[in-house]
């Protein structure tokens, strides 16, 4: 089939697959022990009080009624309130989930820049000193964990060199640009600040990097190994036979297939990198969706527990969308078959 | 050598010569690349260290309940390699200590997500196409859609910080993964003719799950289980980290980088030397793993 | 102007290994004249495709040549550099593979690879593109493709076995000039196509002259299509003979036992296999390679590997049974 109903095909999957994280979550959600209206006013609240609430958080229906209410209101934009900050779920989402965007997505740019590169190059000088060094630097990579990377960064290039700020968005008592996306990256392009764009980039460097690098060092790898496969195809063999310049080679009949790995792999680590945001955010001061979702993880705010990992899903659910659809593009075999075998 | 007289050649009869014979080979396929004997190395020291750590650690004392404040933040030093934390204790007992927790975690998890995963897996992929594949597989795809470590913990986060919590939230977040993989093995293999020829004699479906497809699968599951005790120990650690999990006096690596990332830079060992730790854990059984999947994969012709 | 297209003069090819070194090729002497037919026969093992790849220098990394020259068209071309190599390669050499599959690039339509092919075969200059698409849909044509305008835009997974192998002929027919390989074209095909692709490939080398290069285990393939045979084993070619000779009078121990293998129709009894396998690679053999196999071994067999002597007509074998001519040693 073309790309077109290729993409139609997901995104239905994937709205199927929505609907069964909601209900998921919304399970997870209900086993809470506890009476979730209790908790909500507290010890002291008169008991007349807390079951007027239960009754308008609809907890004396049955499961699947209030299940179907609560699709209702989620569908509508209404996440409910928050425990902990006792406002709207939405507006804390609103605030706090820009900077984590900003986050991951420079950290996914970096993934896919250098890991690919460093990927391609080191397949091209297979063997030689380069590549052992970077194929030791990448297995070291792997392994550490991101918050690892953080704080030896941090110790590193924060505090015993002093090239990078350690804390927060932006330096401290500096105004951050007019939310237009809530990004200030974003933002402080569009309002024509370039001072504020440096600030708010060169705090990102640190904690993306830290992020980056288990995922990048991952890319490479599979990278330089699907490269390395596949130059030992036949296919290539018939190219360079027939007299076809190897740069040509290289850069058109070998990199393409030899990208399929990666980036679906990528795929899966952009997405992990959301959960390893919440201790990079944290060892860094960052005020993102990740901090917060601790947060009321920790104090049981199942409103906005919940509203977190619905927005987490949606993200990764584009996500996994976005990257089928370039795999769909760079491999026929996917959109039409279905499978690449 | 005529073939009557190979057939009937007495040493590769014997099933403890043959035995012996294939455990030599697997040594020789994993030895090949020294890292993964270092890891093997590495693997080993964990365990032993976690088994006798009171035996090892130089203040065993210190992973309970205990409070010297007298000798709080001291930097490393030859009485305390690692130094203190905030409360006075040794670091690097505390580290010895939460290496037996680490790995409790790793092998009940790894104990409940296996099995579930493979059966569910085997089963989806032998019945592919029918409802039962579609059900199992689309229940695995809503779990999957989500990465491990963000079910994890927001199923850890309901429930009681505890050990136990974090085990189960952390296996009911792993066993997909294991059904994905079993399911795209079987789903190969139930198509090969030896499957074909055991259905055509009539074998029942439970032999041909756990005596055709199973064993195929083997080296890709165990390399994955190697892999998968470091990655879960990373989890674990970032369970921890935030709160969930062993909690405190007990020792826990997250817990204590936690706890470090407070006092940067002043006591940067604090955070540090744990942060290593789990390097060496993952690093440890991810050359382990590799070296397995060398042991276990098939000679090239 | 010499006849001679191709000379491949003791060749070694090394391949490095976990283990050690696997020494493969063990001193190959290889000609093929313009416009002429050669068959390499051997087991699989037996160092054939490497040999070719040496020739096409597509050997993977981890190959090396330690002795040896390659010589075509009287240009040494294990001493080129790449874009040296890349001219003359795109100037006449042309390959068909065992597995179409693997011979064509899946993510890349037909015509894209094709294209880029004629594009490059005649150098580096390009044509216009007008030109290119006749070319290749003639090519297509000739390969007995029906619809060719639309294989063009399709993709290899959308053709069966038997198409993706027409469309390697094609590859080769757009653009054959001296030499096409074809490494067991018909091994993986069916019975029903394998006759095609075999008309379509003799059909282009008798067409064209184009010189050919058939390599297979399979002796009946060699009997019908080359003028000369080349008996290959563990890297070494241990006999060769015109075709209608080799199967009349095999010399070497090997052959006769390959062609005794052949089950046959009439006359009843098994056919015997050759017992014993094709030696190790990392160790191989000091002598003969065939030495440890062969039920006429004697002295000089582990000494050092036999020579290739002309026995007359033609044919040469190496082997020392035959060390004085035609004689035969065992007849002795």
């Amino acid at each position: 089939m073309r790309l077109g109903p290729f993409i139609l095909r997901r995104l239905a999957i994937s709205i199927f697959v929505l609907f069964g994280l909601s209900i998921l979550i919304f399970l997870i959600a209900r086993i809470v022990p506890g009476d979730p209206a209790r908790m909500a006013l507290g010890p002291r609240a008169p008991v007349d009080v807390v079951e007027r609430l239960r009754q308008q958080m609809h907890l004396d229906r049955p499961l699947f009624q209030q299940y179907g209410l609560w699709l209702w209101e989620v569908a509508h934009g209404n996440l409910g309130n928050s425990l902990v900050t006792r406002r709207p779920v939405k507006q804390d989402i609103r605030e706090f989930f820009p900077a984590t965007l900003e986050l991951v997505g420079l950290t996914a740019i970096f993934i896919a820049v250098a890991g690919i590169s460093l990927g391609v190059i080191s397949a091209r000088y297979a063997n030689t000193w380069f590549d052992n060094v970077v194929r030791l630097f990448s297995y070291l990579g792997i392994v550490t964990p991101a918050f690892a990377w953080a704080v030896i960064l941090m110790l590193l290039f924060g505090f015993t060199w002093h090239i990078f700020p350690t804390y927060g968005r932006l330096t401290t008592g500096i105004i951050p640009p007019s939310t237009i996306t809530g990004m200030y990256t974003v933002d402080s392009l569009l309002n024509g600040r370039l001072d504020l764009f440096w600030d708010a980039v060169v705090h990102l460097i640190l904690p993306a990097i830290a992020l980056a690098l288990p995922p990048m060092s991952q890319a490479a790898r599979i990278t330089r190994s699907s490269m390395a496969d596949n130059q030992n195809k036949d296919h290539i063999a018939s190219m360079i036979a027939y007299g076809v310049p190897n740069r040509i080679v290289t850069r058109k009949y070998l990199l393409k297939p030899s990208l399929i790995p990666p980036i679906t792999v990528m795929a899966l680590d952009i997405a992990a990198t959301f959960g390893y945001a919440f201790m990079v955010e944290k060892i860094f001061g960052f005020p993102g969706l990740a901090r917060y979702g601790i947060q009321v993880m920790l104090n049981k705010d199942v409103n906005a527990i919940v509203g977190v990992v619905m927005m987490l899903g949606v993200v990764f659910i584009t996500l996994n969308i976005v990257v089928d659809i370039i795999v769909a593009y760079l491999d026929p075999r996917i959109r039409l078959l279905g499978r690449s075998v | 050598m005529k073939t009557e007289e190979m057939l009937t050649s007495s040493s590769l009869e014997n099933p403890w010569v043959r035995t012996l014979d294939s455990l030599k080979k697997i040594w020789y396929k994993f030895s090949r690349n020294w890292l993964s004997v270092v890891g093997l190395v590495m693997v080993i020291m964990i365990v032993l260290l976690a088994v006798f750590a009171s035996y090892v650690a130089p203040y065993p004392q210190h992973s309970g309940k205990f409070v010297d404040f007298k000798g709080k933040n001291q930097p490393p030093s030859w009485q305390h390699l690692m130094g203190t934390d905030t409360i006075g204790r040794d670091i690097l007992s505390r580290i010895i200590f939460s290496f037996r927790n680490a790995l409790l975690m790793a092998m009940v998890v790894l104990a409940v997500s296996v099995p579930i995963g493979t059966l569910t897996g085997l089963t989806a992929g032998y019945y592919s196409g029918t409802w039962v594949d579609t059900v199992i597989m689309r229940v695995t795809d809503v779990f999957i859609s989500v990465p491990p470590i963000i079910l994890a913990l927001s199923i850890a986060a309901m429930l009681k910080p505890t050990l136990m919590n974090s085990m189960i939230a952390v296996s009911v977040s792993w066993w997909p993964w294991y059904t994905r993989m079993t399911y795209t093995l079987a789903l190969s293999i139930r198509n090969e003719y030896y499957v074909q020829a055991a259905e055509l004699t009539g074998a029942s479906t439970l032999y041909i799950l756990f005596r055709e497809i199973l064993p195929n699968c083997s080296s890709s599951l165990l390399t994955k289980m190697a892999l998968d005790v470091g990655w879960v120990t990373l989890v674990g650690a970032a369970l921890s980290f935030v709160g969930l999990g062993e909690q405190p006096p007990k020792p826990a690596l997250g817990t204590m980088i936690a706890e470090g990332v407070e006092r940067m830079p002043a006591q940067w060992w604090i955070a540090l030397f744990p942060a290593l730790a789990i390097m060496f854990v993952v690093l440890g059984f991810n050359l382990f793993g590799d070296g397995i999947r060398d042991a276990l994969s098939p000679e090239e012709a | 102007m010499s006849k001679t297209l191709l000379d491949i003069k003791n060749l070694h090819v090394w391949f490095k290994v976990y283990g050690g070194v696997l020494k493969v090729l063990n001193g190959v002497n290889f000609t093929v004249n313009f416009g002429e037919k050669v068959g390499i026969v051997g087991e699989t093992g037996c160092g054939k495709t490497t040999t070719m790849k040496a020739l096409l220098r597509v050997l993977p990394n981890l190959a090396l040549i330690p002795e040896g020259d390659i010589f075509v068209r009287g240009n040494n071309i294990l001493k080129l550099n790449s874009r040296e190599l890349a001219d003359l390669r795109g100037r006449g050499l042309s390959m068909i593979f065992q597995d179409p599959t693997s011979a064509l690039n899946p993510v890349f339509t037909i015509g894209q690879q094709l294209f880029d092919i004629i594009q490059y075969s005649s150098g580096s200059s390009g044509r216009k593109v007008k030109d290119k698409k006749k070319i290749a849909l003639r090519a297509l044509h000739e390969a007995r493709l029906s619809d060719a305008e639309r294989m063009l835009n399709s993709y290899p997974i959308q053709l069966s076995g038997g198409m993706r192998q027409r469309v390697c002929i094609a590859f080769a027919i757009a653009t054959a000039r001296d030499l096409l390989i074809a490494d067991e074209p018909t091994t993986n095909l069916d019975v029903t196509i394998q006759d095609q692709v075999l008309r379509l490939i003799k059909n282009l080398v008798e067409k064209k002259g184009t010189s050919l290069i058939l390599i297979t285990h399979s002796l009946g393939l060699v009997s019908e299509t080359t003028e000369r045979v080349y008996v290959m084993y563990a890297g070494n070619m241990i006999e060769m003979a015109p075709t209608s000779l080799i199967f009349k009078k095999p010399l070497h121990p090997y052959t006769q036992g390959l062609l005794a293998s052949v089950p046959r129709l009439s006359g009843g009894g098994f056919a015997e296999g050759i017992p014993g396998r094709i030696p190790d690679y990392r160790n191989p053999p000091p002598g003969c390679r065939f030495a440890p196999r062969c039920q006429y071994a004697f002295e000089p067999c582990t000494k050092a590997m036999p020579p290739s002597i002309e026995v007359g007509d033609g044919h040469q074998v190496a082997c020392y049974l035959y060390q004085n001519g035609q004689e035969d040693r065992r007849n002795a």
